[in-house]
This record gives structure tokens, C-alpha cells and sequence, in this order.
């Protein structure tokens, strides 16, 4: 029957989409089928699931049992009833365990009966929901466990009242108790949702379940009564995972945590889960590389604090450190994201965790049945080229056209002939018209598309709880030839394997392909840089006949400027040099927890994130400069994190005021990773035909990678007084095999404390409804990387018996270990029962005795040594603050406003060395980190300036450069950032948007540089004939003299000044400086949860349509071309640097989400 | 009572194994060691006697700045020479412009790398008692920092390998007075060892051979000697005629050569897979006004009208690109790519040629160079067009004899002859007619050295050379050259100090029109 619904599904959805043009290419249906039958295939295979699917539930007054007791207690009584039926009994121990001594002869009873008896000597009375039989005392009068109790029906009651209680988005909601106001008796829904009661005409029902805000309805004598209710976004009682998987009350904790709200990452979703996070975080920094579909991220918490080291966050997924980031992992399989934003958060995980912890919860199966949901998306992608480009003037140089010119100081364009530049012979000789040819850079992209489909079921008992989640993704990139395409697929089980032992385990499995992944940077292979650079008069039709056959048979590229050194035909970027990256990762983690008594539990865990990767790259022969005979490349990749560590936990409560939880764990953590690459080098036997054997001159190297081992024990104590006064303690020791023996060893600890004001004081003004004041201490300690003790020396191929070569870094056999130190003060404060909140924290790191290398000078005999020193020193605030403005029965108002700042000062570094330079690119500019500046200082080459700041002119009109890269031109870093996210419900409809600002911060252009340099952009057309003077009709901020100090008379025109200090080998970086503010509409959905009634018979609770749309466009935005996003790489010194990133992708789409019955 | 027993034992089991299993790999650091050494390197105190040799012959090969050929020396250098002319656009150091970065990655990659195994090698064998193989390194020494001071002036010399974090610089001066004594050194221990060997195989010029490495020592002294004629003639005299005296390298059998192999192939080779630069119009205009033999081993025929196109240097961007390089001459065949036929010819060091034509401007000084000017000259010539080509006794004779002038080249420039000195050795001519014909003649004996022959031109103002088309440094113009190169950008920012003092070692600004302390004529 499932499969069945299943290829249903598959079918009706894709009409759907067909009928909506949606799909538009054939291999689409292909792909559709081929999913259904793999995932189908991959269903049937999991047994557990197949094996733990439910009967139809049956009343227990209609399943016969043939039960006898003799003297036995109630809980053997209830396993009698198990074991003849299929119920199951849920009862409290401490409420039944006293009912003993039953004795009862067997005979054939129907369960009813036998409970009735049973039960006739208790204050205890049961009631059915599905399989599960709810055994309760019928004094109780706890709201969330009220019974229908079977007495009840036999009393006054006249009305039955029945209805469905739904959450905000129309989901049913099981186990919500219903409760009559001031009476007796009471229900809650079932599976579906539903339920039904007996009540007086005029009484009134209260709906309760927790985390949901309490609803009461007057019966009004009213039928059907449909109830939605809405989440507590107080939050209260919210539950947070924290360090090593353990769930906590929030109200406890003694630091800063943000939760990421997962639905709106599968509707919106982003090929990189990561992109999904922006403007939603306060204090998360997110830059994408320009690598196209599946590029990676710079994910940023609270600003840059290590100079040789990325900053970069941990990520640990169910508990347990993962390798990298999860960029390819399964969207649809997360349950919930927690962000822990500074290292006071994370002393638990380590090390690595100074930077801060995203922490990823997957999803693990409910207790209430079997949940089927099917998830479709498909998102267009369309480039928006925003760099104003100029169409007034053609290719070549000083106004006069040259075919063999790669800048536009040419002509005029007014369709004047003039010669093919074409190098095939067949058109040799050719004219064509000089005009200009606009949509000929945005007419090579296209709209690139993202389609992936999630199959997920989950089934749950109070034994088994088993998920499986399987997501098919498909995308095309804005770039011709550039797609991705990945299969993950994560199964779970959660097992008690009996009454103490609990078993966790779970694989998750993806395979990736991307094909053409793109080139970055100031690069001949990026096809941006290509694109962007055609002149304007090039037309798209002469430029794709980008080859030619040559004269030995093989094809030669069809360039315009075949001599140049950066340059190639974008076509041929695209059709030329293919290259195929694949990616197998495998997540495993399985974990054995027992429970000695109730407050004392051992948990043994290993976890292993393991991957495999090729690549292949196939550069065909002629392609310009790089490599003009071809070269093939292949190359393997193998990385491992294999984590094993147990934890002992003891929960008591130690008074009625005091509870406690003490807890002591260790763990191993391995990493390992080697690579093996080859290439036939520059000159292979026979052009185009890619195989490493095709070569005179293999080049081949292994890298057995960096490995290394830490080794942690740890203990933590969070203590509680009248569950509002809570004090964290926490301890580790880790040792690094990266140390020297004497310091391999260290120790780090971390205090906390927070307090519920309004539980504490009496007092408290009633508007408040919580308000939680907390500061916290920590400490992280950070090793170094592998092979830092010994200098080495490496064998290179060459001379008669080859070559030895010492390198030129000097070791440092007394490295220390990082440390950071981390203090936080916050509070959490919420008013009108939590309509309105806020969440503030103040901070402030220091990262002291980093680890980094300082540049010698090289005559030295050392080119650098790794020494412990320095200080960077983060100070910021984080502010939150949630509003539910209206909160109506059917219209229902969210608003989260995000808002950070923060400051890296780089407070100290050596007294050798007061600033290093940490990265550059070779021609414009140099990242550094300066003692006594910010972090991130980018210098280039600037105007050369007298002592009072005015630019120096040059006889020849041109503004003196300085020698070298020595003005300080940019940093990077935001003087804010902040989001607004807006969430709106009526009825069946939300729709949601998230504007994210960015205030602040500068970058220097290497893209501006150079297309400015070739006249290609706008800018560059004032001042073709002359009659530009700078400082006063240009740059005319700026005042410019002569040498002698009065002011520049002198005109030049625009081709003299752009080529002077643009272009690509020595560009001065002053020139091309943007500001990076701006304000985007970053996110938009629309949800539409089809009514329940329209289902009918059919096996579908519910079904949920969203438009969603991604970066719709700029409300604001300083430099009109500059799409901060983007940066060339990831490395730290990638902050602010830009050259040729790929056009800004707007997207739109619509995803499906159906959930079954 | 038994079962409760049972189920006792059994928590507790359960617990104690895993605490057990997990507490015993916690517990163990004695790995640690293991793991931190990478497998792929050897550790520098393992280096020994045993792989002295591959760090030996990593620092030849490396050290005339094979890892960074193109902007070390291919820009610069062959340019400044005039052997080669850049025809690609965005390249300017044609053009007389330095380009910071290019001179920053030829520093770095000379410190960082060759001097560094050469440092090594010279203190594991010091330290070692191994003289011979010490000897062979200070001479090395020699070569290659004659060459980097040569660019520079002052630089890192006496001080590298310090440690500290600021290195002072030595002045060209200081520099050269110790070069000999360091040469006087190491002649003593290999005259000492005559017969010997060390480094055997691994000794990418002589495989080891102790009496060769003696006549290049006492070659290199020739060398330095002539370099320092203006600034210092009483020492130039000395230190030539101790060297002929001593012996130097008379035969092309003897010529100082790094080996290529398919491994460390011919530095230039590395560079002509693309198609950047193009031969000098100077070369045009002497090799075919000679008739030089030699031109067929240095240049191809131009791919589009054949024939031996030299460019101009100096062509501003406007004017490169396009077919240049289809209708101007590239390199030899054997100076390409293995794959496009390149014979892959050693690395010349030094040659029999070179040591004729120093001793011939030696006795054209009036030194004792054991023989006259002319029959040097003539020897120079000899030795060179039978080292290059396979010319006849009778061909080469004609050669020496001819009375070919360089031509005017015809071009839009109407360029004309860049000299008119002939080939044969103008017995009437005057002091600088006789040293523009050594000079000239050596300059083609070196190609592709354009290392020694910028320096050479410096020096002496030959080959003459053409004006460059243009120049986009105003301290250089068009008709004069570059004069050295400017203190790196990365010395600035990691010994700013040490290059502070080093300016003041100079005759003039750190510039690019400042004569080197032997620049002197």
C-alpha cells in the first residue's frame, strides 16, 4: 500500500508540476521516476520500518483476552493484557506499582472488562488512544494527562462535542488534553489530530499541550469545535541541546544560544545549508566562495579572533563533531538548529570550539506512529549582472580599433566595418559592424534551477523509533555546464534494547557530483572573469564559434587576443576545460546508554565522519598560456574524524530546592586525511585524449595529510536552587599530540550563573513575565597544528639520484597551547506573557598565546618561525528581540529583529613582528593584522600624499603612486549588522520575509581594477577625449597638487588614468574601494496548508504549498556591482576580497510538502 | 535472590568494560610522537652524509634561480641583455619597469630555498671534516651570490643563516673582496686534492670531480676579476692573473653545466611552452650580419615569413600582442618543451668561450694573460662556434675572418645596424673598438645567459644594443638601461632596518638608475 501511495505522490506531483510548466526539460521525468524507484527501493529496505507499522487500532471492548492472575502485581497484570492483545499500557510506576496481590481466574473477558475489574479496587481508571492504553489516577487533575474517564460518560452530559486541534501551520496535533472549566473529565486528540467529548451546552473547553499556549473555548452548543493553537514563543520551558547531545531547560543555561527555525530552511532552501542561516543569527557572518553550485562558505560567530587559523565555527551533529561543515548534508533530516555563539557556550567541545557551535539536531522519530512526508522543491536561479558596464566605445585602443585588443579604448561604435577578429582561416579577411552588443555578456548565463525531493518516514513506539530520510537534489548553476547533483540518505534507530539499555544508532550517507565547479578569482580559468571581460562589440554569435580545426587536426581556440597571458574565449572557458568533482561522506554514530537507576546513566559512544573525493579536470589542448598542449588531472581525496567517549551523568535532587546534574566523560578524537593527485604535465603525446599514461612527464604527489590525535577527559556540574538560580562549572583537560611533550597537556575551565528574577523576587512587576539575568566565564584551549616540532625536508624528482630540500620554516619545539577567554553577560527578559522579548548579551574574547608564524627575513636562513603570542580582543553586543504584536484566533503576527555589533582589535601581536601580513593576492592587495588596528586591515597601493593629505600630481597629470602596497585602503569588517523577519498568519496562509542589513565595512575590487583598467565599465567613460583633471572633474573629493604644492591644472584622458591604475599586475587599490553596506530583501515565503476536508478519504493529513524566493533584490546598496556574499575562496584573508565573483542569483520557487496518514 | 544477583553483576559488568575500554585509550600518549611526523618528509636531523648529496644538488639546480626562471631572470635579465624582447602586453619590465613583486619572488625564492641547502651542506661538511665537498660548496658559494649581487648591489651575504630577525646586508664591495678569499680557500683544498672526488654523482657540474671544480674556481676568480677592472684595476690585475696563472678552463670538455634531466629540465625550457617573448632586434641585427653559424642554434625561424626577426624591446602594450610572434623568431627547437622536440641542453654555467674572451679584455688591459688580445679573441670565437654548432675547422676560420658588420634591420622603425664592428678582430682599432668586439662576441657566446651578459653590458656598455622603444620609468630613459634592481617589498616589511643600512651601501638612491659599486667605467 505504501509503495503504491508513494508512486502516487511521485505521479500527481509531477503533473502538478507539468501542468504548471515548471518542469520544462524531458530528463526531468527520467530523473522523477528514477527517484521514486530508488526511493522506494531504499524504503522497502528498511525492515524495521516495515517490521514496526501499525495495525488499525481496535476499542478494546471488541479484542477477547484470556487472562488469569494469581497474586500479581498490576504491571504483570497489564504484560498479561500485552502480551494477548495489541495494546500497550503507559502508566506512571510510582502510581501503580502499589496495586499488587490481584487475583483473577482466567476466562475469556473482552480488555474493557478485564480493566474494569482490575482496576475496581484503585483510584486509578484507564482510557484508549489508538494502541496505547493511558492508565491515570482519576484524582489527578494534571491538565496534560486528563481522561476521558469512562465514568464520566455516564453522567449528566447530553452534547458531544468533536473537532480537530491543529498547530499555527494546520498540522494535527496528537495528545493536546482537552479539559472541561470547572467540571470534571476531560480528553486529548489522537493521532489525527481529533477528538471528541461529552460537555454541557454551556460549558467551556480548555485545550492545553505543552510548548503551546492554552486555549479555553465556550461550547456555545456548537457540534464541531476546530482548535489552533499557537507555539509558546515565550519559550519557557524551551528545551536546548547543549555540549555532548544533552538536552537542558533553557531557563538553566548561563549563556547565549540561538535557535535556527528549521521549516523555513527546507521551503527557501539553499543548496549550502549554511546560505539558509543568513540574517537570521545575531552575530553569524556568513561569505560564499564564487565556485558555483555547491560552493563553500566562511561562516563567522562573533568576528575573526585567530590570526593563522580560520575562525571558523565547530559543527556537531546528535552530539558528536563533525569534519568541516555540513554544506552537503541533509536538509530535510534536521530537527533543530542551535547556535552557540561564543566559546562560553562550548567549553565542553573542546578545542575546536573556541570559535563557537552550531549544533544540529537530526531528526529521531516520535512516539506516536508512523509519519510518511513527502518534500518537493524547485527553485529557478536567475543572474543578476549588475556591474554597469559602458556600450558607447569598441575594442581596442587610444580610439582606434584593434581586433587583437582585450580593452575597450577603442571607436566609437556606429556600426562602421571593420575587421573579423576571428583566427579561422574561413573567415579570414572578414568584416563585420562595429556596435554595440548589450545583452552579450547576461545572453551566455542562464536560469539555473535547483530541484530536490525528500522521502521521509519516521515511526515510533516506546521501544523502537526509527527515521529514514531519503533527499534527491539537482541543480544547474547560472553558468552553463556547472550542476550538481547528490543523493543523501540517513537512517536512524533509537532502540531500548531493554528497560535500562538504549541504543542510538544512525548512518547518514550522501554521494555529490558537481560538474565545472568554477574557477575563482583574477584567473584565465574562471569563466566570470572571461565573460565580464568581452568587449562590447563582440558578439555572441562570432564568440561562439570559440574553435577552429588547427592545422595538425586538432582544435585551436577562436580568441581575439591569442597572445594574451589572461585571457581565453569564454566559451571555450565553458566547453574546454570540464572538470567533475565527486564527494562520498559518510556520517556514522552509534551510541549505548544504561541506566543504572534513574538518576545515574553511562553512555559509551563512537562516531566516524569519513569522505572520499576525485577529481578530474580535462584542459584541452590550446587553452591560452596554461596549458597550450592540454593537461589532464586526477586526484583522490580521503579524510577521516573517527570520535569515540563515554559520559557518566548523575541527576539527584538533593533537597526540594537544590537538584543537580554531575557529569564526567572522555573522548579520543582522530583525524586523519591524505591525497593523492597526478597530471601529465604540460605536454601531453596526443592532445585531448585525457589519461595519465598520455605523457612523457607524469607529475604525481601524495600528501599523507595532517593527522592528529586529542585526547579529553571532562566534567561538568550545572547546579539549581528553586529551579531559578542555576550555577554551571565546567572542566576539561585535553592532551594534543600536535604539543611538545611538556605542553601537550592542558587544562580549561568554565563558570556560569543565571538567574530568573521574576521566580526569585517576589515582587516582580507583573507585566514582566520572565526575566533571566546570566553571566558566564570560560576558557578554551586550542593546540596547533600538526608538524610544528621538527623542521623537515622534503625529495622533490630531478638531478642524477633526485633532490632533497630543507624547508624554510623554523620549528618551535616549546609551542604552547591557544587559549581564549571569553566573558558574557546577558539577559533574557519577556513582557506581556512573553508577546514581546529580548535577549541581550554583552561579550568579550581575548584569543592570547596564538599560535602563528612570523615572517623572517628570509636571508635569515628561515623564511618563518611558528611562535605562541599575541592578543586579538572581540567586544560586541547581540540583541534579540521577539514580538508577537497580534495574536488572534485565526491572524497571528511574529516579528524577530536581529541586531550585532562587534569589534575585532588586534590588541597585541610580538614585539618582533607588530603586524603580518596573513594573505595577499599577488597584485592588489595585502590582508594583515596590525598591533593596536582592527583585524583585517587591507592595504594596497595608494595617491601618493605631501604631509598635509593631498594627493601628489605627477608632470604628466597622473597622480603619484606609492612604491608599494602601503595605504591602508579597506577592512572588511561591519560596523553593524542586523535583520528584520517578519511572519505573518491568517488562517491557512503564512507569508514571511527577512530583510538583513549590513552596515559598513570597505572592500577593494580586484574586478573594478580590472575592467576599469580595460575601459569596460561605465566610469570609464568620462574624459575619452581628454579634459580629466584629478581632484577637481574626478576623484574630486580629493585635493591634488603639483610637487611644488600648487593645485593640478594638468588634463589627461580617461584611457591614460584607468590603464595607470587599473588593470591587473600592479593596480592601485585606492582607486577601487566600495563600501559594502547595503540592505536586501534576503528572504520571502508564502504558505498556503490546503483545508483538511479537501483530502477526504485520501490517505493525506496534510499538504502544504509555498512560493519562496530568495535575494529578490536590494533595498539598498551602496556600490551599485558589489554583492557582499562573495568572496575569492574562504581562508581568512578572503574577507573583503573580490575578483570576478559570479553574478548575484535571484531565486524563485515553490516547494510541496505533503504529509501522509 | 539469584536473579537480582545476576542482574547485578550484569550492570555492573557492563560498566566496568566500558570505563575499562575507554579509560585505556585515554591513557596512551606514546603515539603522539608517531603521529606528529609526517610520513612523506624526512626530519632535518635525519639528514646526514647520505643525503648531503641530493641537498648539494638541489642547491645547483636551484641556485641560478631554476624555480623562479621567468621573473627572476627571463624578465629581467634576457631583456635587459637584449637577447630576448617581451611580447606579451601586460609584461613591462621591457618597458624599464620593475615589477615589485616579480623582484620580491626571485629574492625570496633564492633565500628561502638554494641558499638555504647550500648553508646546510657547507656546515654538515665544515662540521664534519669533509673539506673537499666544503671546497666544492664555497665556490658554489660564489656563483650564485656573485650573481644576486650582482642584480642588487648590497645584499644578504655574510650574515645568512643568522636566525635573528634582522640580517644586515654586506656591501658589493665587501662582498667581492671576500668572494676571492673564500676562492683562495677552497683552491687550496682542492689543488690539495687533486684526483679526488666528492659528491660523486649527486654534483649536477662535475659529478664530483675535484680537478674540474679546480679550473672552475680559478674561472670564477677570471670572472670577478674582470667585473671589478674599473673600481679596482690593481686588484682586478692580481686576482686575473692568479687566476690564469692557477689554470683555468681552456677546453669546452671542462665547461662548468648543470645537467638536465627529465626531471630538472633546462631552465629556459620550462618557460618557452608559451609564447611570450620573442629574439632581441639586437641579436637580429648582429647574428645575421655576421652570418653567425651559431643563429640556427639560438633562434628559430619566424612561423610566418621565416626568416630571423628579432623585436624591439621596449614595445609599449599598444604595439605587442597580435602576430608578433608569428612573424618573429623563438627560440631554437632545442630550447622548447621535450614534447615539442627540445633536446633539453644543460643549464651553462661557464664555459671555455667565456674564460677566452675575459682573458682576451685581460690582455687587452695589458695584463698577463698568457697570450695576446686577438689570439684570446680568436680562441673564444673557436671554442664557442665548436661548442654551439658543427662547424668545420675551415668554416670557424672564415668566421674569425670575416669583416660582416651587424645590418639595419628595415623595420618600421628603420632600425638601423646596432654596431659596425666586424667579426674579425680590428688589430688597428682602438681600446674600445677592440673591448666592443670582445664584449659583443662574448654576449653571443653566453646566450642564453643573460644574467652574466646584463652585467657584462653594464659594465662595459657592450653589446651597444638599441634604445628601447619605450620607457615607462622616468629615472631610465629610452637610450640608456637598467642599472640594477630595487630592494625587495618583503625585505622592507621583514628586515626594513638591514635594508634601511643597505641604501647607505649605495652609490645613489635605491633605484633602478643607481650604478653598482663595480658599474664604474
Amino acid at each position: 500500500m505504501i509503495f503504491s501511495l508513494i508512486s502516487e505522490g511521485f505521479q500527481n506531483f509531477f503533473k502538478l508540476l507539468h501542468k504548471n510548466k515548471l518542469l520544462i526539460e524531458k530528463h526531468n521525468i527520467k530523473s522523477i521516476m528514477r527517484i521514486g524507484i530508488v526511493t522506494v527501493a531504499l524504503f522497502a529496505g528498511s525492515v524495521q520500518l516495515l517490521f514496526a507499522l501499525p495495525l488499525r487500532s481496535q476499542p478494546i471492548d471488541k479484542v477477547e483476552i484470556s487472562v488469569g492472575l494469581s497474586n500479581e502485581t498490576l504491571v504483570e497484570a497489564f504484560q498479561k493484557v500485552e502480551a494477548q492483545s495489541p495494546f500497550h499500557f503507559m502508566y506512571r510506576n510510582e502510581e501503580v506499582r502499589n496495586v499488587r496481590d490481584l487475583n483473577l481466574p482466567a476466562a475469556k473477558r473482552n480488555v474493557e472488562e478485564f480493566l474494569k475489574i482490575i482496576l475496581s479496587g484503585t483510584q486509578l481508571m484507564y482510557r484508549q488512544v489508538n494502541n496505547q492504553i493511558l492508565i491515570m489516577p482519576a484524582r489527578s487533575l494534571i491538565r496534560n494527562l486528563a481522561l476521558n474517564d469512562f465514568k464520566l460518560s455516564q453522567s449528566v452530559a447530553a452534547n458531544i462535542v468533536r473537532g480537530r486541534v491543529t498547530n499555527s501551520k494546520g498540522e494535527p496535533l496528537a495528545g493536546v488534553s482537552i479539559s472541561v472549566k470547572s467540571g470534571s473529565g476531560g480528553t486529548s486528540t489522537d493521532g489525527k489530530g481529533e477528538y471528541s467529548i461529552s460537555v454541557g451546552e454551556t460549558a467551556t473547553l480548555i485545550f492545553s499541550s505543552i510548548g503551546f499556549i492554552t486555549q479555553e473555548v465556550a461550547v456555545n452548543s456548537q457540534a464541531t469545535i476546530n482548535v489552533r493553537l499557537q507555539e509558546e514563543s515565550t519559550a519557557l520551558n524551551e528545551v536546548v541541546v547543549t555540549a555532548l547531545g544533552i538536552k537542558r531547560e533553557a531557563r538553566s543555561l548561563t549563556y547565549s544560544t540561538q535557535s535556527v527555525k528549521t521549516e523555513n530552511l527546507t521551503e527557501a532552501r539553499d543548496l549550502n545549508v549554511m546560505n539558509s542561516f543568513e540574517g537570521k543569527v545575531a552575530g553569524l557572518s556568513i561569505n560564499s566562495s564564487g565556485t558555483g553550485v555547491g560552493a563553500s562558505d566562511r561562516v563567522i560567530l562573533r568576528g575573526n579572533r585567530s590570526i593563522s587559523g580560520d575562525s571558523q565555527p565547530l559543527y556537531v551533529i546528535d552530539g558528536v563533531q563533525i569534519m568541516g561543515d555540513p554544506s552537503n548534508l541533509d536538509l530535510d533530516n534536521i530537527s533543530s538548529i542551535n547556535v552557540l555563539k561564543g566559546p562560553n557556550a562550548a567549553a565542553l567541545y573542546g578545542s575546536a570550539a573556541q570559535n563557537g557551535v552550531i549544533i544540529i539536531e537530526t531528526k529521531s522519530g516520535r512516539n506516536n506512529g508512523l509519519n510518511i512526508s513527502f518534500n518537493n522543491t524547485y527553485i529557478s536561479m536567475e543572474p543578476v549582472l549588475s556591474i554597469p558596464f559602458q556600450n558607447v566605445y569598441g575594442q581596442g585602443q587610444a580610439g582606434i580599433y584593434q581586433k587583437t585588443s582585450e580593452a575597450a579604448w577603442g571607436p566609437l561604435m556606429q556600426g562602421q566595418m571593420v575587421d573579423n577578429w576571428a583566427l579561422d582561416p574561413k573567415l579570414a579577411g572578414t568584416q563585420y559592424p562595429l556596435s554595440p552588443q548589450p545583452g552579450n555578456r547576461t545572453g551566455i548565463y542562464q536560469h539555473g534551477s535547483n530541484y530536490s525531493s525528500n522521502l521521509f518516514a519516521s515511526m515510533g513506539s516506546d521501544k523502537i523509533k526509527t527515521t529514514f530520510s531519503y533527499t534527491y537534489t539537482k541543480a544547474r548553476g547560472i553558468v552553463p555546464g556547472n550542476d550538481l547533483q547528490r543523493h543523501n540518505v540517513s537512517v536512524r534507530f533509537i532502540d531500548k534494547l531493554s528497560k535500562k539499555l538504549t541504543l542510538d544508532t544512525k548512518i547518514d550517507f550522501l554521494h555529490q557530483q558537481i560538474d565545472d565547479q568554477l574557477y575563482e578569482g583574477a584567473f584565465n580559468f574562471n569563466p566570470n572573469m572571461q565573460i565580464y571581460s568581452m568587449p562590447p562589440n563582440i558578439r555572441l554569435a562570432d564568440a561562439s564559434h570559440y574553435e577552429f580545426n588547427g592545422p595538425n587536426g586538432y582544435p585551436l581556440q577562436n580568441y581575439w587576443s591569442p597572445a594574451s597571458t589572461l585571457g581565453e574565449n569564454p566559451f571555450w572557458v565553458l566547453n574546454n576545460i570540464p572538470n567533475k568533482n565527486t564527494l562520498d561522506r559518510v556520517i556514522a554514530m552509534s551510541s549505548l546508554s544504561y541506566d543504572f537507576t534513574d538518576d545515574l546513566r553511562l553512555m559509551a559512544r563512537a562516531s566516524y565522519d569519513g569522505s572520499n573525493g576525485t577529481l578530474d579536470e580535462k584542459l584541452h589542448n590550446n587553452t591560452l598560456v596554461r596549458a597550450l598542449d592540454g593537461r589532464y588531472t586526477f586526484g583522490k581525496t580521503h579524510a577521516f574524524l573517527l570520535n569515540t567517549d563515554f559520559l557518566v551523568s548523575y541527576k539527584h535532587d538533593f533537597a526540594h530546592a537544590i537538584k543537580a546534574s554531575i557529569n564526567a566523560g572522555g573522548s579520543v578524537l582522530e583525524k586523519r586525511n591524505d591525497a593523492v593527485s597526478s597530471n601529465t604535465g604540460l605536454s601531453m603525446i596526443i592532445p585531448n585524449f585525457f589519461t595519465l599514461s598520455n605523457t612523457n612527464l607524469p607529475v604525481t604527489s601524495n600528501d599523507p595529510g595532517l593527522s592528529s590525535n586529542v585526547q579529553s577527559l571532562y566534567a561538568f556540574a550545572n547546579i539549581g536552587w528553586r529551579d531559578a538560580l542555576f550555577l554551571d562549572i565546567t572542566g576539561r583537560n585535553d592532551w594534543s599530540s600536535t604539543l611538545p611533550a611538556n605542553s601537550r597537556s592542558y587544562f580549561y575551565p568554565s563558570f556560569g550563573l543565571s538567574a530568573v528574577l521574576n521566580d526569585l523576587i517576589p515582587s516582580f512587576p507583573k507585566f514582566i513575565s520572565y526575566a533571566k539575568l546570566r553571566a558566564s566565564w570560560a576558557e578554551v584551549g586550542n593546540s596547533a597544528p600538526p608538524y610544528m616540532l621538527d623542521r623537515t625536508a622534503a625529495f622533490k624528482a630531478g638531478g642524477s639520484y633526485g633532490f632533497l630540500r630543507l624547508n624554510s620554516t623554523l620549528p618551535n619545539p616549546n609551542l604552547l597551547p591557544e587559549e581564549t577567554r571569553s566573558a558574557e553577560l546577558g539577559l533574557d527578559i519577556r513582557f506581556f506573557s512573553g508577546r514581546l522579548g529580548l535577549n541581550v548579551t554583552a561579550y568579550k574574547t581575548n584569543t592570547l598565546n596564538q599560535l602563528f608564524t612570523i615572517s623572517m627575513p628570509v636571508g635569515s636562513g628561515e623564511a618563518q618561525y611558528y611562535t605562541n603570542g599575541g592578543n586579538v580582543q572581540n567586544k560586541g553586543i547581540e540583541l534579540v528581540l521577539t514580538a508577537n504584536p497580534v495574536r488572534t484566533k485565526s491572524f497571528n503576527w511574529e516579528a524577530t529583529v536581529n541586531f550585532a555589533v562587534n569589534r575585532s582589535m588586534v590588541l597585541k601581536i610580538s614585539d618582533d613582528r607588530p603586524s603580518i601580513v596573513i594573505g595577499n593576492d599577488p597584485y592588489v592587495r595585502q590582508f594583515e593584522v596590525e598591533q593596536g588596528k582592527p583585524f583585517g586591515e587591507i592595504y594596497s597601493k595608494g595617491w601618493l600624499r605631501d604631509s598635509i593629505g593631498r594627493v601628489i600630481i605627477g608632470t604628466n597629470g597622473m597622480p603619484k603612486i606609492t612604491p608599494g602596497r602601503t595605504v591602508k585602503v579597506a577592512n572588511f569588517n561591519p560596523d553593524w549588522t542586523g535583520s528584520i523577519s517578519n511572519s505573518f498568519t491568517y488562517k491557512n496562509i503564512t507569508l514571511s520575509f527577512l530583510i538583513e542589513h549590513r552596515q559598513g565595512g570597505t572592500i577593494v575590487s580586484m574586478t573594478n581594477a580590472m575592467l576599469d583598467g580595460s575601459g569596460l565599465t561605465e566610469r570609464t567613460l568620462q574624459g575619452r577625449d581628454g579634459g580629466l583633471i584629478f581632484g577637481e572633474n574626478f576623484f574630486s573629493k580629493e585635493t591634488a597638487v603639483m610637487q611644488d604644492g600648487s593645485k593640478n591644472t594638468i588634463p589627461i584622458n580617461a584611457e591614460t588614468f584607468w590603464e595607470g591604475v587599473g588593470g591587473r599586475s600592479t593596480p592601485v587599490g585606492e582607486a577601487f574601494v566600495s563600501s559594502a553596506t547595503n540592505t536586501r530583501l534576503r528572504e520571502l515565503t508564502l504558505g498556503y496548508s490546503f483545508p483538511h476536508k479537501m483530502f477526504g478519504n485520501l490517505p493525506v493529513s496534510t499538504v502544504q504549498l509555498s512560493v519562496v524566493a530568495r535575494n529578490l533584490f536590494y533595498i539598498y546598496r551602496a556600490s551599485p556591482d558589489l554583492d557582499t556574499d562573495f568572496m575569492v575562496g574562504t581562508t581568512p584573508d578572503s574577507e573583503g576580497f573580490q575578483a570576478f565573483a559570479p553574478p548575484t542569483t535571484r531565486s524563485i520557487g515553490v516547494n510541496l510538502k505533503i504529509n501522509f496518514k | 535472590m539469584s536473579a537480582i544477583y545476576v542482574n547485578k553483576s550484569y550492570k555492573a559488568g557492563i560498566g566496568f568494560a566500558a570505563l575499562l575500554l575507554l579509560l585505556s585509550a585515554v591513557g596512551c600518549t606514546k603515539k603522539f610522537d608517531d603521529i606528529n611526523t609526517p610520513d612523506n618528509l624526512v626530519v632535518a636531523k635525519n639528514v646526514d652524509a647520505t643525503l648531503l648529496g641530493q641537498e648539494f644538488a638541489a642547491a645547483e639546480y636551484y641556485g641560478l634561480m631554476a624555480g623562479q626562471y621567468q621573473v627572476g631572470e627571463n624578465l629581467y635579465a634576457d631583456v635587459y641583455a637584449q637577447y630576448f624582447a617581451t611580447t606579451q602586453p601586460t609584461f613591462n619590465s621591457d618597458q624599464y619597469a620593475e615589477q615589485g613583486a616579480w623582484t620580491n619572488i626571485m629574492w625570496n625564492e633564492f633565500y628561502s630555498d638554494p641558499a638555504i641547502q647550500l648553508f646546510f651542506v657547507e656546515n654538515y661538511t665544515r662540521e664534519n671534516n669533509m673539506p673537499l665537498a666544503n671546497a666544492m660548496a664555497m665556490v658554489w658559494r660564489v656563483e650564485i651570490y656573485h650573481r644576486m649581487s650582482d642584480y642588487f648591489g648590497p645584499i644578504v651575504y655574510s650574515q645568512f643563516g643568522s636566525g635573528k630577525t634582522s640580517v644586515a646586508y654586506d656591501s658589493q664591495s665587501d662582498i667581492y673582496h671576500s668572494f676571492f678569499k673564500t676562492l683562495d680557500s677552497a683552491v687550496e683544498i682542492l689543488k690539495a686534492n687533486a684526483g679526488g672526488n666528492a659528491f660523486a654523482g649527486n654534483d649536477q657540474i662535475y659529478k664530483g670531480d675535484a680537478d674540474k671544480w679546480l679550473l672552475f674556481a680559478n674561472s670564477l676568480r677570471l670572472r670577478l676579476a674582470l667585473r671589478i677592472s674599473y673600481i679596482e684595476p690593481a686588484l682586478a690585475q692580481s686576482e686575473a692573473e692568479k687566476a690564469v696563472t692557477a689554470g683555468v678552463i681552456t677546453d669546452n670538455s671542462a665547461n662548468a653545466s648543470v645537467f638536465s634531466t627529465v626531471n630538472s629540465i633546462n631552465w629556459l625550457s620550462i618557460w618557452t611552452y608559451i609564447d611570450e617573448f620573442r629574439m632581441s632586434a639586437s641579436m637580429q641585427s648582429v647574428l645575421t650580419g655576421f652570418n653567425d653559424p651559431r643563429i640556427s642554434a639560438y633562434y628559430s625561424q619566424a612561423a610566418s615569413g621565416g626568416g630571423y626577426k628579432g623585436v624591439r624591446n621596449g614595445l609599449p602594450a599598444s604595439e605587442k600582442g597580435g602576430t608578433l610572434n608569428a612573424e618573429h623568431s623563438f627560440v631554437s627547437t632545442a630550447y622548447l618543451p621535450i614534447a615539442k622536440g627540445g633536446s633539453n641542453p644543460p643549464n651553462r654555467v661557464m664555459s671555455a668561450a667565456e674564460c677566452y674572451f675575459l682573458r682576451a679584455e685581460g690582455a687587452l688591459r695589458g695584463w698577463n694573460m698568457g697570450g695576446t688580445a686577438k689570439d684570446l679573441y680568436n680562441m673564444g670565437i673557436q671554442m664557442s662556434v665548436s661548442d654551439r654548432t658543427t662547424a668545420t675547422p675551415v668554416q670557424i676560420d672564415d668566421y674569425i675572418n670575416s669583416t660582416n658588420t651587424p645590418v639595419a634591420l628595415g623595420d618600421k622603425w628603420n632600425t638601423p645596424a646596432m654596431s659596425d664592428i666586424p667579426v674579425k678582430y680590428d688589430e688597428a682599432g682602438d681600446f674600445e673598438r677592440n673591448l666592443e668586439q670582445i664584449i659583443t662576441q662574448k654576449w653571443i657566446s653566453l646566450y642564453p645567459d643573460g644574467w652574466e651578459s646584463w652585467s657584462e653590458r653594464r659594465r662595459t656598455g657592450y653589446p651597444k644594443g638599441y634604445p628601447v622603444i619605450n620607457s615607462l620609468n622616468p629615472l631610465v630613459p629610452k637610450d640608456s638601461i637598467m642599472r640594477r634592481l630595487t630592494f625587495t617589498s618583503g625585505e622592507i616589511a621583514t628586515n626594513n632596518a638591514a635594508v634601511v643600512n643597505a641604501r647607505t651601501l649605495l652609490n645613489g638612491p635605491d633605484a633602478n638608475n643607481t650604478r653598482l659599486w663595480w658599474d664604474a667605467k
